[in-house]
């Protein structure tokens, strides 16, 4: 979204990227089909656990970012604090391979995103609604941008004396 | 009776009984444990959360910048600075600025209240979850203290939307020094106490010595955050990782434990209790004197704003800081809060709105430890892993 802000990967971490200048994350940009090989870089370099897995919705520009914020406890010194990997999605069936091999704490987050955008996690083994309700939400996606909360008028409501028999 | 009302049943296997815990208050808030015992042993559990989802990062896309934060304090009330400093510190990075060094000193005195109140409750909660209900009054009790020094400082018990990107609402009342210092007072008094009555109770140490052990490997494979991880012996903590407010002028110490199980754990809290109180201390005696609010916003004011802020010490809620555009760009940010790190990723697309929000609570992240930690223990050592965890399911639903 801002290619304007960001500069390059001054950090003595070995990975292509760019360093965002708002909060120093290091952004990894990559594909489904190299974003094993990624993440297992990472997590040879030190980075053991997942902070954050989610996505944002374009709907404008016909894609949806997976984006997965990954840190280490002890990583040596000159390497970024977040490794922030994007990976671009179409939003028609998305799939990208689940990282739960890898990285174990991405479980609950990874079906958060199925049940929130609809991706599908290829070898999760596991992969169900969590927060929702699996079936008023089987095929709804409610934070895909095209899902639009309806707000109700509670004081207002048109015929409101009806509801009460 | 119609067919409906009929109760499903269907075969498991043989020796395996399924416990339903929850979703009625099995600790301190909806959530249910699944558990499949084989006796009385553990073989498989499943966290089933949710119960109190409300879907707060697509509310959030709904609302001004600022507004999100009452909404996102409905996360955690108890710990209400905390997780939404984060939120604040995320926009602050996307417009660029930093709040004074006044404001930092008295976010961090109100985050170190809420982390002592946040600590207090969930051990109040453990000790009513292993039958010990006088500790339960105590640490509720004691708790009242720290609830009513921040309603001191803020003007609210618990919800305090107390923060703006680039400052604070309030400066310090008059006498709260004094007010805090006293507080600190009795309580110091009080840790004593609680080593009698509750850390060194023989009943209590063999129920939680060696329970729900998580070694140091498991717990950062697991993510688990907070007072959690730093029992298992990893020193993880956002306040000394990625200094802000005013935690890198403040001297104090991460206190870890490396036994990793349910008594670690206990201890650990009340270590961080004891940091907490150090840091209050200093950051009461050496705050600086200054501007509450980023100059940015000061020269906005107008006169009468300018009046209430010097006269009554407050920030008057300035149409310039409703209609906030951030530029366009992401940022993200981490807070240490009481159950561990907050992470805020947000972005924005230079709207009035927030064009996305990801927020991941601690909770959120510990709840993991009941599907690998909790198989291989008896159930009656449930309450004692659940209450050791400090697991808050409103913060983990979000």
């Amino acid at each position: 979204m801002a290619e304007e802000t960001e500069g390059k990967n001054e950090t003595k971490l070995p990975l292509e990227g760019s360093l965002r200048k708002s909060d120093q994350a290091l952004v990894v940009k990559t594909t489904p089909p190299e974003l094993l090989e990624t993440a297992n870089k990472l997590k040879e370099q030190g980075y053991t656990t997942v902070v954050s897995l989610s996505a944002v919705d374009y709907p404008k520009d016909g894609k949806m970012t997976l984006i997965v914020h990954v840190t280490g406890y002890e990583l040596p010194p000159g390497y970024p604090k977040m490794v922030e990997i994007q990976v671009d999605l179409p939003r028609e069936n998305p799939r990208v391979p689940s990282l739960i091999n890898v990285w174990t704490s991405v479980d609950f987050q990874e079906r958060e995103a199925y049940e929130m955008f609809g991706i599908t996690f290829e070898g999760h083994p596991d992969l169900r609604h969590i927060l929702l309700d699996p079936e008023e939400f089987k095929d709804l996606r409610p934070l895909r941008k095209d899902f639009v909360v309806k707000e109700e008028n509670i004081m207002l409501k048109e015929n409101w004396g009806d509801y009460r028999g | 009776m119609s067919q409906q009302s009929q109760i499903l049943t269907r075969r498991i296997d043989k020796d395996i009984l399924e416990v339903f815990i929850g979703p009625q208050h099995p600790g301190s808030g909806h959530m249910r444990i699944i558990l499949r015992v084989d006796g009385d042993i553990i073989v498989e559990a499943e966290p089933d959360i949710g119960f109190v989802h409300r879907t707060m990062e697509k509310l959030a896309e709904g609302r001004e910048w600022v507004k999100n934060q009452p909404l996102f304090e409905r996360m955690a009330i108890l710990d209400a600075a905390n997780c939404t400093l984060g939120y604040i510190m995320a926009i602050e990075k996307l417009l660029g600025i930093e709040p004074p060094p006044r404001a930092k000193y008295i976010r961090t005195i109100l985050a170190e209240l809420n982390r002592i109140a946040s600590h207090l409750y969930g051990m109040g909660i453990f000790a009513i979850l292993l039958g010990h209900s006088t500790m339960y009054m105590w640490f509720f009790g004691d708790r009242e203290v720290f609830v009513e020094l921040a309603e001191r400082l803020t003007g609210q018990r618990l919800t305090h939307s107390f923060f703006w990107p680039g400052g604070v609402r309030r400066d310090l009342p008059s006498g709260f020094k004094d007010e805090l210092e006293k507080g600190i007072k009795y309580f110091e008094k009080r840790l004593k106490e609680y080593e009698v009555m509750f850390l060194k109770n023989p009943v209590i140490r063999s129920r939680l010595e060696g329970v729900g052990y998580i070694s140091r490997q498991k717990a950062a494979e697991l993510g688990i955050v907070g007072p959690n991880i730093r029992a298992s012996g990893i020193r993880h903590d956002v306040r000394i990782e990625e200094p802000y407010a005013a935690y890198p002028e403040l001297d104090f110490e991460v206190p870890i434990y490396k036994e990793g199980d349910a008594l670690a754990r206990t201890l650990q809290r009340v270590d961080e209790l004891r940091e907490s109180l150090k840091i209050l201390k200093q950051a009461v005696n050496r705050i600086p004197e200054g501007p509450i609010l980023h100059e940015k916003y000061l020269k906005m004011f107008t006169k009468v704003l300018k009046d209430v802020l010097e006269t009554e010490k407050r920030v008057k809620l300035a149409p310039a800081l409703f209609n906030l555009r951030p530029p366009k760009g992401e940022a993200y940010a981490r807070v240490e809060a009481g159950r561990g790190e907050y992470f805020y990723y947000v972005v924005s697309d230079g709207q009035n709105k927030p064009y996305r929000v990801r927020v991941v609570s601690p909770s959120f992240r510990n709840s993991i430890v009941f599907k690998y930690v909790l198989p291989g223990h008896r159930v009656a050592d449930l309450p004692a892993i659940y209450g050791s965890i400090d697991y808050f399911p409103p913060e983990a639903d979000r």
